[in-house]
Parts: structure tokens; sequence; C-alpha cells
């Protein structure tokens, strides 16, 4: 880390002027000198490469204190322009924001940070923001702010490309991800009026093996139904899909339901409520509908059983 | 539920007491970007236990006076932070729970509004701060803020409902912006931007049928809430899935005993306060969810919360309706 000269500088009080109970705090003199510093540089707007380095110093102890971020960045569009090679110097910075992301997996200035530094880049590129979205979701597979930005990242690349096989590859590590079955709709939701009919079948049977393999899974479960939804001019396997969810609820239809202890348990309660949902929505199945919301109310799913009893008196 | 659990009442006014004179210890400066929402989480859930007294009101608003930040003109979380759209809510918020909207006086509450209004985009969606950060907590904070002034305007509300919308998901959720992965908490700031601007009618039906679906979808069998699918269960879920429910009358679809059970487990038997799960550390966040979630479900007659608002219903009940006749 170079070493800049601050001698100049006179930091400013931290502390207010205000002495009541709510507001009085004990810093370390290490602290105070450091956010005297800052404050003294934000208050004269000092655009300089000593400002950025402590700005750096300031976001290691307190990367939530989001003035900073504002600072760093009016610095950074600054900067920029002095520079000889706009490209390398955003390019360099990205590489701090890199090795602060690793350290800060929760905060959510750095990814707003991260698109501004992206929008003021003169040749932005989705691939040099793989390896870090990569290793971000190594570390937390379900990182939100992590998952948003990839997706804002397909929209200001307008690229797609990777996404299916990336989703693919997470589902296979964990296939409760509902981030990653999420971030597949959302690139079909994105390919919804080109997608071929073959792909269409692939999809399909990509998520009846995903399901086939675990199926109390409520994410695959939500895809299937969301994708079939999405799609429902250009899927016609209505037999098929009823057949598929028929085969994980151990004709429990069949059997009387004044018993539920002896009820089999079934293999997917989502299949059970998956087929209710579906034969709502036709009145010569609906008696099938109420036999499967009553079998989720008193054996397969009685925590909600509010809600099953709400769609039983809607059918009724 | 098995009869020893009780709500420790007595021990979390003490607990969120305690966090007022903790101000000599090393995390409690580190948090100083979060004070001003500390102090409306310790305040709320006071009200909630019916001690809002607990807390010196005079020093509490001379503390939110002075983290006026006259160069935006609206409240940053300390004082000489920045303002910022979250803490202004907040600062809004403890004014109105103690009636004192008006000393902030006309000039400043003119300069406040119109900062709420400058942060709004082309798209409807609310920025945080000049920096531009965005997601749908913005547009709730920046419509509940302008709600408790009594200033909303159609200008404000209708790009706003339509960004709100536009955070709609396949599963009947609500994301953080648009495409982003279905969360309880944004289904609490989606649906309360909706309620406060007197608009839950956009939404069909059937969309509502699904929100309530995916909601009660987050109660696990063990009882407690949360935020995703597949994800562990936590307190503060408590607020932003009941809250939801109750802003959409479908309360009742989840299981009580079974979450009351879950949030009273979570107690800090002790020290008081509330955790985001069983045995973990307590914290003032978890404690006000705890108990404004036990609230909504009517437990052993805590003070009504609003579910728009999360504040006391006495509060809110005064706050004029929009649209203003």
């Amino acid at each position: 880390m170079e070493q800049y000269d601050y001698s100049d500088i006179k930091p400013l009080p931290i502390l207010t002027d205000q002495q009541d109970e709510l507001c009085r705090i004990m810093y370390t003199e290490d602290y105070k000198q450091l956010m005297g510093l800052a404050r003294a540089l934000i208050s004269v707007n000092e655009l300089s490469a000593r400002a950025l380095q402590l700005t750096a110093q300031v976001i290691d102890v307190a990367p939530a204190f989001y003035t900073i971020w504002n600072y760093r960045f009016n610095i950074t569009r600054h900067m920029m322009t002095e520079s000889d090679d706009t490209v390398s110097y955003l390019n360099k910075e990205l590489d701090w924001l890199d090795e602060v992301t690793l350290n800060n997996p929760k905060n959510y200035q750095i990814w707003s940070y991260r698109q501004s530094l992206l929008k003021l880049h003169p040749s932005p590129s989705f691939k040099r923001e793989l390896p870090i979205l990569k290793l971000m979701i190594d570390d937390d597979s379900k990182n939100y702010h992590v998952w948003s930005y990839r997706k804002w990242c397909c929209l200001f690349f307008n690229n797609f490309q990777h996404e299916l096989a990336y989703t693919s590859k997470l589902i296979e590590l964990d296939i409760y991800n509902n981030s990653a079955w999420t971030h597949r709709m959302f690139y079909w939701v994105n390919f919804k009026d080109v997608a071929s009919e073959v792909e269409l079948a692939d999809e399909l049977q990509y998520t009846m093996d995903k399901i086939q393999l675990v199926p109390q899974n409520i994410s695959s479960w939500t895809y299937f139904r969301g994708f079939q939804e999405l799609f429902h001019n250009k899927i016609q396997r209505e037999s098929e899909v009823v057949q598929f969810a028929t085969s994980f609820i151990a004709s429990v239809l069949s059997l009387p339901i004044d018993l539920p202890q002896d009820l089999p348990e079934i293999e997917s309660s989502y299949a059970l409520e998956f087929l209710a949902n579906h034969w709502s929505a036709d009145p010569r199945t609906q008696d099938s509908a109420v036999k499967a919301y009553s079998l989720l109310a008193i054996k397969y799913d009685p925590i909600r059983k509010n809600l099953w009893h709400h769609k039983i008196n809607k059918l009724n | 539920m098995s009869e020893s659990l009780t709500l420790l009442r007595e021990k979390h006014i003490r607990y969120i007491e305690s966090l007022d004179t903790k101000t000599h210890n090393f995390e409690y400066w580190l948090t100083e970007h979060l004070r001003l929402n500390g102090i409306y989480w310790g305040l709320t859930a006071l009200c909630v236990l019916d001690s809002p007294e607990t807390f010196a009101k005079d020093e509490v608003i001379a503390f939110v006076l002075s983290c006026w930040d006259d160069k935006y003109g609206a409240f940053a979380p300390f004082p000489r932070h920045d303002a910022h759209l979250l803490t202004t809510l907040s600062a809004v918020q403890i004014l109105a729970t103690y009636d004192a909207l008006d000393i902030l006086g006309e000039a400043r509450k003119a300069r406040l509004v119109s900062f709420i209004r400058g942060n709004q985009l082309e798209d409807g969606s609310f920025q945080g701060d000049r920096f531009g950060e965005v997601d749908t907590r913005f547009v709730y904070t920046a419509l509940s803020a302008l709600s408790i002034l009594g200033e909303l305007t159609p200008e404000v509300v209708d790009p706003a409902v339509e960004f709100v919308l536009k955070c709609y998901n396949f599963d009947g959720g609500f994301g953080l912006c648009p495409n982003a992965e279905s969360h309880a908490a944004q289904a609490f700031t989606c649906l309360g931007a909706l309620a406060i601007s007197n608009k839950l009618d956009v939404l069909s039906h059937e969309q509502l049928e699904e929100i309530g679906w995916w909601l009660c979808e987050r109660q696990l069998p063990e009882g407690g809430l949360n935020g995703r699918p597949s994800k562990l269960p936590d307190v503060c879920y408590s607020w932003w899935v009941l809250s939801s429910l109750a802003i959409i009358g479908k309360l009742d679809w989840i299981n009580y005993e079974k979450l009351t059970e879950f949030i009273l487990k979570c107690q800090d038997e002790k020290k008081g306060g509330i955790s985001d799960r069983p045995e973990n550390e307590v914290d003032v966040f978890h404690t006000v969810f705890g108990v404004a979630g036990l609230s909504l479900m009517g437990y052993d007659n805590l003070v009504s919360i609003d579910p728009i608002y999360c504040m006391p219903s006495t509060v809110t009940t005064k706050f004029k309706k929009y649209p203003y006749k």
C-alpha cells in the first residue's frame, strides 16, 4: 500500500457538540484519526490519489458507511478523466473492488458501486465479472445481491449464453437452491418469444428429472408450474404431466379420508398440491381437487390447513 | 405449546433500555450508520410492550434533530453522516410516534419532502441517496415517509406503483428490483407501498391468492418462517410475512400457535431480547420484529401495531389517508 502524507489536513472532530446519553461514544484514537481525516477531505471535496487511499482504509473498517462509497465514486470519476488510460484505471478500481467484495459478502453498497463503475467504463466486459461472481456464489450459493447483480449483468451486456449451464451446475450441487431455479426462470422469461419447441421439451424433461430425483422440493415444483404457465401456448402435455405428478402420491386419492393415521406416507406433498391446483380449473375434476386439498389439510401439510380449507370453500 | 413459554415483557424492556447505556462498547460505534434506525426499532418495541416511557422522549427527539443533514435537507443515521431515505423514514416515524412532527417546522418539512421526491427516478423507483442504490425498500420508505407527513401526490404515487408491479414474480412473491428473486422482506415493502397508496386493487384476485400462498408457504413444519424457499427460519420474517398477510387480509393462513412458540423460543431468558433463531445472540432488530409479530397475532394483549407502517395503530389512525379529500 502506498504511503500518502495527510499532515496538512486538520481532522474534523467526529463527536457532535451534543453530549446527551444517546450519542456519547468512546472512540479508539486510530478510528478518530481516520474518520476525522475522511470528514475533513469530504468537506473540501478533495478528489485525489491520497483521498482514494483513505476511502479504502475507511471502507476496510466500516464497509456499510455509504457516505464513503459516494465519496469514492466521485474521486474515481474525476481521477479517470485525469488518467492517460481510463480503461486500465477503471480495471484497477474493479480489481480493488473484487478484493473488498470477497471480504464483505453481505455488503449492499459494493454492488451498486460496481454497477456505477461498469456504466462509466468505456469497454465493460461480462467476462471480467464472471470470476468474482463465481467466487461469491461458491462462498454462498444463495447470496441475494450476487444473484441480483448477475441478472443485472445479463441485461446490461445483453448476454445470457452462460446462464442455463451455470444454473444446471448449481442445481447439480444443491437441488434445493431456489436462487438457481428462479435464475433459470429469469432466463426463460427473457427468451419467451424465441424459445423453440425442442428447447421447451428438453427443459420440461430436465425439470421432471430433477423432481424425480428429489420429489419433496418446493423450488423445482414451483419452477415446474411456472414454466408451464409461461409457455402454456406452446406446451400441450397435460395428461403426461398429471400422470407424472400422480406417481408421487401413492394412490391416496382412492383411500378413505376419515382415518388420517392410516393414510400412507407420500413422496411429495407438492405433487398433491400441484394436482389439486390443476384439477381446480376444470369443473369435471373439482371433486378430486377437494379431496386432494382435504388430504393436505388433515395429513400431508397440516400447518397450512387454513389455506387448504380456503381453497376447498372456493370450490364448493 | 409448552406451558413454560411466555413473553418475558419486563426483561425485553430492560434489554432495550440497556442498549442506550452501552455507548462505550466497540460494536456500538461501528453501527453508527444504523443508529437512528436502531432507536426507531427500540422505541417501536417499547410501544408494543406498552412501555414507551422507558426512553427519555426529549433526549430522543433532540438526538433525531441532531441527525438533520442541512446540506441535503433530510436525516442521517448519526450526526455528520449523509442523509439517506432509510434514516429519514426512521426519523419521521420516531417523531410521529411521539406526536412531535410539528417540531420540524414548515421550512424543514418542505426540504424533507423535496429530498424524498428528489430521489425518485424516471421509472418510478427510488434511490436511497444520490449515489443511486435502487430497490423496493426505498419505494416503501419514500411513500411511507411522505404518507406520514401527509404529502403524497399522484405524480409520486402512480409511477411508484408501476415500479412495484414490475417486481412481482411468477411464483407469487416480490423481488428487490425487477427480475430479482422473491424475498419475504420485499413482499412487505411492495404490499406496504401499495397499501399506503391505497392501490392494492391493482393486484388481481388471482395474484392476491398467489401472494398469500407464497407467503404462508414460508412457514416451516417447526413453526418459524423463512424469507425464501429452503432457507432457515428467522424471527424477523415473523414481521415481513405476517404484516404482508395482514395487509392482504389473509393473516390466518399462518399457524399462530406454532409461530408463537418459535418466537418465544428465541428469547434470551437471562438478559431479555429476541434473536433470529433459538440459542443465537439477541439484538434490537429481531426484538422489535418478534414482538410486533406477536402483536399481529393478538398475543397476550400486546399493544396493537399497524401492519402497513410498523408503528402503533393509535399513532397511524391519525395519518391522512391517500388519496386526500
